[in-house]
């Protein structure tokens, strides 16, 4: 595991990849799912983008020939509701964790809550863009 | 217990199943109906966890294992039961990223969540706003 060090500063803006199944662009409900740990891919936290250093466009990719939506989030927000955001691995300033919601801990009640909370602190959802 | 007492709902299906051109990737959600239109709506949602599980690669993609057969029966156990039980047809159903599947009913603000988790166990949660206010395990 990479070092991680908090410089992400409160004005930032963060991105998260959203697959097309957690978001309704027509109801513009977007599911606590989008925010729900990977049990193998979130080992140390979840995986945010940083907007200092990606573009929408490639904050999206993932499969190729999928489609994703961008959910935009504000680091001061996060920050606000005590979820803790550190850049990690040190190689790689683009990269952010949310490192209270991981693999470990994505059954426990709080992950569920904070789930929900970032579902409340997103900005917008942009997109689909293409993968 | 759900889990130890699966339905032939979809163990039925043979393996000649012919999917179909179902939009598979956006979410499951309906809007509230009034009763004329509810058993259609039940229809549609079982017909929906039908596909997935007969075709459950279609909603694998990056950061979501599809859910397994075995995953489908229980979540369309839970539906069933909750039909059974009279009430009205959940308002969303989606993929976790683990092979889970979430039943919800609206509105966000008094949410009610069944989560069928990967190894079968069951949890329905009650959220007032962002707090989760009730949680337990089926």
């Amino acid at each position: 595991m990479g070092e991680r060090t908090d410089c992400i500063a409160d004005d930032e803006i963060l991105y998260r990849r959203v697959p097309l199944a957690w978001y309704d662009k027509t109801t513009g409900l977007l599911k606590d799912e989008a925010f729900a740990p990977h049990k193998t891919n979130d080992l140390t936290g979840l995986s945010l983008a940083r907007e200092r250093f990606k573009s929408l466009e490639q904050a999206a990719q993932g499969q190729p020939g999928k489609q994703y939506y961008v959910a935009v989030l504000r680091a001061a927000d996060l920050r606000a509701n005590e979820i803790r955001i550190e850049q990690t691995p040190p190689e790689d300033p683009s990269h952010a964790e949310l490192p209270d919601l991981n693999a470990d801990n994505r059954k426990e009640s709080r992950t569920l809550q904070l789930q929900r909370i970032l579902v409340e602190l997103v900005v917008s959802v942009l997109g689909p863009f293409d993968s | 217990m759900i889990k130890s007492n699966p339905s032939s709902l979809l163990t039925s299906m043979g393996d000649d199943f012919v999917p179909t051109r179902a939009d598979m990737e956006s979410p499951a959600t309906w809007k509230r109906l009034g009763d004329s239109q509810a058993n259609e709506r039940w229809q549609e949602l079982l017909d929906h966890l039908i596909e997935w599980g007969s075709n459950a690669a279609c909603l694998a993609d990056d950061g979501i294992d599809p859910p397994s057969r075995d995953t489908v029966q229980w979540a369309a156990q839970v539906i069933l039961a909750l039909r059974d039980s009279g009430l009205r047809c959940p308002d969303s159903i989606v993929p976790d990223p683990n092979g889970g599947i979430v039943i919800e009913y609206g509105p966000r603000h008094a949410a009610m969540v069944f989560h069928v988790w990967e190894d079968g166990s069951i949890d329905r949660s009650i959220f007032n706003g962002t707090q989760l206010v009730e949680r337990e395990t089926l």
